[in-house]
């Protein structure tokens, strides 16, 4: 298989910055705090990969490294074929970073002055920007307010800015920092789906994001990569991830009640006196999703099952439950 | 765009009002009496007039560098514009040219001045001489400001070497007074600061019209320090940019 960015035994150790006592006594020492250690993954071409991981797991360094502006200390990075340490304008070339900070952009100038500023450092000829622009402005729906000081963007709009700047050189590969981080929900949600339908669908584009936003990762990612504390925990696909949580573990038995009962704590009654532990329960009118944890007594369920219907509920549905995304996260970074 | 306004009217006063200062200050010398200023013409007010002209230059091309590095890092748009497919030496240079080039119009603005409100007259000025004498000061001086941006890019703040050629160029570079009424020891010392031998190059060339030889040491000078700086001054900016990726740094302030 082909692939977009390749991450071999990647390595990255911050200096610890020295007190004024640390330099006298001890002028030559270095302590270093890892960023990240012997971090291996491939993303293929036109993959929507995302980073996971808490704050201060090394997500931001893997992309800072990814986009040359950070040198690793060990491993090897391949972006689009090229060597990121040793051609970074090959990289640079081929990819276009999404930085998420909208203090990257100049605030007194408008979207397309903006732009038209990045396309110049990125060799465009000058003859070709206008069309360039707006086909970018177009594709992230800024067309209309391609004129509007930057400054009176709404927060929305500068992410969408920052995404139309990363595309002006038509890159192979982007990179993208948190993306929707600080944007509403509804804002977010546009986004993610335009990264995912216009961006990777029909652009082909190969696409890696950091997020700590888990089900975000799970709507968007194809693969995912759970990063903490600079070791990477586990990589695969959102189903290969919940998968590595031991199944069975909990149980979701979907009932139906009958008009009158206390029904919450029937269900309590049935729990305790089966020694089951309730990990969830939901109601939507007479449909009931209770979740119990069997500790892996099978044997046991098809006994609580019966004493479900004896009490009067209908059985409707007895299936192991899927964990989720969130599940095996914080199981993984446990 | 009125702030831009008002800053280019604020610059205009930044260049008339020093000079009516010093324009005052002449008055009360009485240059026949100072034979340090017999090479320049012997009158203080085109010699201080020169010095603050090209000087203030001078400094531009010193501070534009760090300036450059230091509000991207600030405002947040480095990464940015790393990010892109031109390199930080090119983005420099060519950030530096506005400056540059406003620099220029304010020497030309100072000069201006100093003929049309305050009298001053360059007879038979050498302007090929004063041009070489410039551009060679002005990539020298380039050169120390490179040095300085590379400062600046690992250690952030406390540039010494901007601190150092701009306290020691403006007490010993001659800007207000000729090189020669200092002691002999901190005359010693002016001969290894390249805005000495700019400002002696661009006074003789301006105020005395002493021809392209009579310039030759000035030009030398200029030369070997331009020859020795510039490689140095790339090499150093290459591996502050290398040390800012591998220590992280890069747009911190």
């Amino acid at each position: 298989m082909e692939y977009s960015v390749e991450v071999v035994k990647l390595t990255k150790k911050y200096p610890l910055v020295k007190r004024y006592r640390d330099i006298i006594l001890h002028p030559l020492t270095q302590e270093k705090m890892i960023a990240l250690q012997d971090v291996s993954f491939s993303v293929g071409r036109g993959e929507l990969f995302g980073l996971l991981g808490p704050n201060g797991a090394g997500k931001t360094t893997l992309l800072k490294i990814l986009a040359t502006l950070i040198l690793p200390d060990g491993g090897r990075v391949m972006v689009n074929g090229f060597d990121a340490e040793k051609n970074p304008f090959g990289v640079k070339r081929s990819t276009g970073f999404v930085v998420n900070e909208e203090r990257s952009f100049y605030w007194r100038l408008t979207g397309w002055q903006n732009l038209e500023f990045f396309a110049v450092l990125n060799n465009i000829g000058a003859a070709s920007i206008p069309a360039r622009l707006d086909r970018v402005l177009t594709l992230v729906g800024l067309k209309q307010d391609a004129h509007r000081m930057f400054k009176d963007y709404s927060a929305g709009m500068k992410q969408r800015l920052a995404i139309a700047r990363s595309l002006i050189a038509e890159p192979d590969i982007l990179i993208m920092d948190e993306p929707t981080r600080s944007l509403d929900p509804f804002v977010a949600k546009n986004l993610r789906e335009f990264i995912k339908k216009e961006l990777v669908e029909k652009k082909g584009k190969t696409v890696c994001l950091s997020t700590h936003n888990l089900h975000e990762a799970e709507e968007m990612c194809s693969r995912v990569a759970i990063l903490h504390k600079g070791k990477l925990l586990a990589c695969g696909s959102p189903r290969d991830i919940k998968s590595l949580l031991p199944a069975g573990d909990i149980l979701e038995i979907h009932l139906i009640k009958t008009p009158g009962e206390n029904t919450r704590d029937i269900i309590t009654n049935i729990c305790n006196i089966n020694g089951y532990k309730q990990a969830g329960l939901t109601e939507n009118g007479k449909d009931i999703k209770l979740a119990i944890e069997t500790d892996g007594r099978t044997a046991d369920i098809s006994f609580a099952v019966a004493k479900f219907s004896e009490a009067g509920f209908i059985v409707s549905a007895c299936l192991p439950k899927e964990a989720t995304l969130e599940e095996a996260f914080d199981k993984l970074v446990e | 765009m009125l702030s831009y306004k008002l800053a280019f009217l604020g610059e205009m006063a930044g260049i008339i009002f020093p000079l009516l200062t010093f324009f005052f200050v002449a008055r009360l010398i009485d240059s026949s009496t100072i034979p340090a200023l017999a090479p320049y013409g012997g009158e203080y007010f085109p010699f201080v007039l020169v010095g603050i002209a090209f000087s203030s230059y001078l400094m531009i091309a010193l501070h534009s560098f760090t300036g450059i590095i230091a509000t991207a890092q600030a405002t947040g748009t480095l990464e940015a514009l790393l990010s892109t497919q031109t390199s930080l030496p090119a983005i420099l240079v060519s950030a530096s040219l506005f400056p540059f080039l406003r620099g220029a119009i304010n020497v030309l603005l100072y000069l201006a001045a100093g003929v049309l409100f305050f009298n001053v007259r360059f007879i038979n000025p050498n302007i090929g001489g004063m041009l070489i004498v410039s551009v060679l000061t002005v990539v020298c001086f380039a050169s120390i400001g490179i040095i300085s941006a590379s400062f600046i890019m690992v250690f952030k703040k406390g540039d010494p070497v901007m601190w150092l050629f701009s306290s020691a160029s403006g007490l010993l570079g001659g800007v207000m007074y000729p090189v020669a009424i200092m002691p002999a020891w901190l005359q010693k010392i002016a001969q290894w600061i390249p805005l000495t031998h700019s400002l002696e190059g661009i006074r003789k060339s301006l105020l005395t019209g002493v021809s392209i030889g009579g310039l030759s040491r000035e030009i030398n000078i200029l030369f070997i320090l331009t020859l020795v700086l510039l490689p140095v001054s790339i090499l150093l900016f290459s591996l502050a940019v290398k040390k800012a990726k591998k220590d992280g740094t890069l747009t911190q302030f």
